[in-house]
């Protein structure tokens, strides 16, 4: 079997989900969508514009060469505070591996969000108490600095407790 | 005089793929000398000290991509075993890709990308707060 041709459950609740909801909409019933992830549903019927609100999981809708869908479950791994203030959901494809990312919105579910920004903090890969010693094992010496880039990360870890900008 | 490695890794297409690579180079980002040793991988993608990659793969190790942009560290993502993974965003393509981490990364960098979202005014104390105490009603 062609894998492309292969589908994830997701997809298949999917297309359900928009049967039933054209349906509905027909009869003059909105209130049908629900999160294939987590149940969530629309109050309004209006489909999520690119992710669940309450689990920030959304359908992987990227194309392969024959034009089929991919329909595997995007998960939030990370979250991108991009340059301007704005968040970015970072999602990756359980099905297909592939990473994209997804722009957070105002009525997403702020609990999700935090834990999400949250886990690599909970889980570091070597003790924190040492993060100054292992830093000097590395030998990172400011003079290597050549690039603004290097700076504003730079900035980051001696500002992190105030409001920069 | 070209050895028969050379021609190999000149000719073959995705040669990194199977086997490691072993070059020592200068990031051209920030320009530190990064040696081949220490980062306790076989495939190192990236600078251990501005965690920076370039834009060399389409799948790991093929070195198919003409795009060459750089790669900018965007995130960290905790994999199911508890390693972490460098998120790299493409700053020409927009291509995201997640790297393992190396040995050698410098850790204050990696903490920094972790704590990032921290750092900005998109979610603040106020909202948090209003979170809260719409949970304790
Ligand atoms: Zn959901
Ligand atoms: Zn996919
Ligand atoms: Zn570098
Ligand atoms: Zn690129």
């Amino acid at each position: 079997m062609n894998k492309y041709r292969r589908r994830t459950e997701y997809e298949y609740q999917k297309r359900e989900n928009y049967q039933s909801l054209s349906e509905n909409a027909e009869n003059g019933n909105k209130r049908s969508y629900h999160c294939p992830n987590c149940g969530w549903a629309s109050e309004t019927g209006d489909l999520p514009q690119d992710h669940c609100p309450n689990c920030l999981v959304g359908i992987h809708e990227a194309e392969d060469e024959e034009g089929i869908p991919c329909g595997g479950m995007l998960e939030p791994v990370g979250i991108w505070a991009a340059p301007k203030d704005s968040w970015e959901i970072i999602q990756r494809c359980t099905f297909c591996k592939q990473m994209r990312l997804s722009p957070m919105a105002d009525r997403d579910n702020l609990v999700k969000v935090l834990s999400i920004a949250s886990k690599p903090l909970s889980s570091p890969p070597f003790p924190l108490e040492r993060i100054k010693e292992l830093a000097k094992l590395t030998g990172v010496r400011s003079e290597m600095r050549k690039s603004g880039d290097v700076d504003h990360i730079e900035h980051i870890v001696s500002d992190r407790h105030g409001k920069t900008e | 005089m070209m050895n028969r490695e050379h021609k190999r890794r000149k000719y073959k297409k995705r040669y990194f793929q199977t086997n490691p690579c072993t070059d020592s180079f200068t990031c051209k980002i920030c320009g530190w000398p990064v040696a081949f040793a220490g980062a306790g991988t076989n495939h190192r993608n990236h600078c251990p000290n501005c965690l920076y990659s370039i834009h060399l793969d389409n799948t790991p190790g093929d070195r198919e991509s003409k795009c060459h942009g750089r790669m900018e560290p965007i995130g960290v993502w905790v994999r199911k075993n508890g390693e972490w993974a460098i998120i790299h965003r493409c700053t020409l393509c927009g291509k995201l890709s997640p790297n393992r981490t190396a040995a050698d990364d410098n850790p204050a960098r990696l903490m920094a990308l972790a704590l990032r979202p921290f750092g900005s005014n998109v979610i603040t104390q106020a909202d948090v707060k209003v979170l809260v105490n719409s949970m304790e009603e």
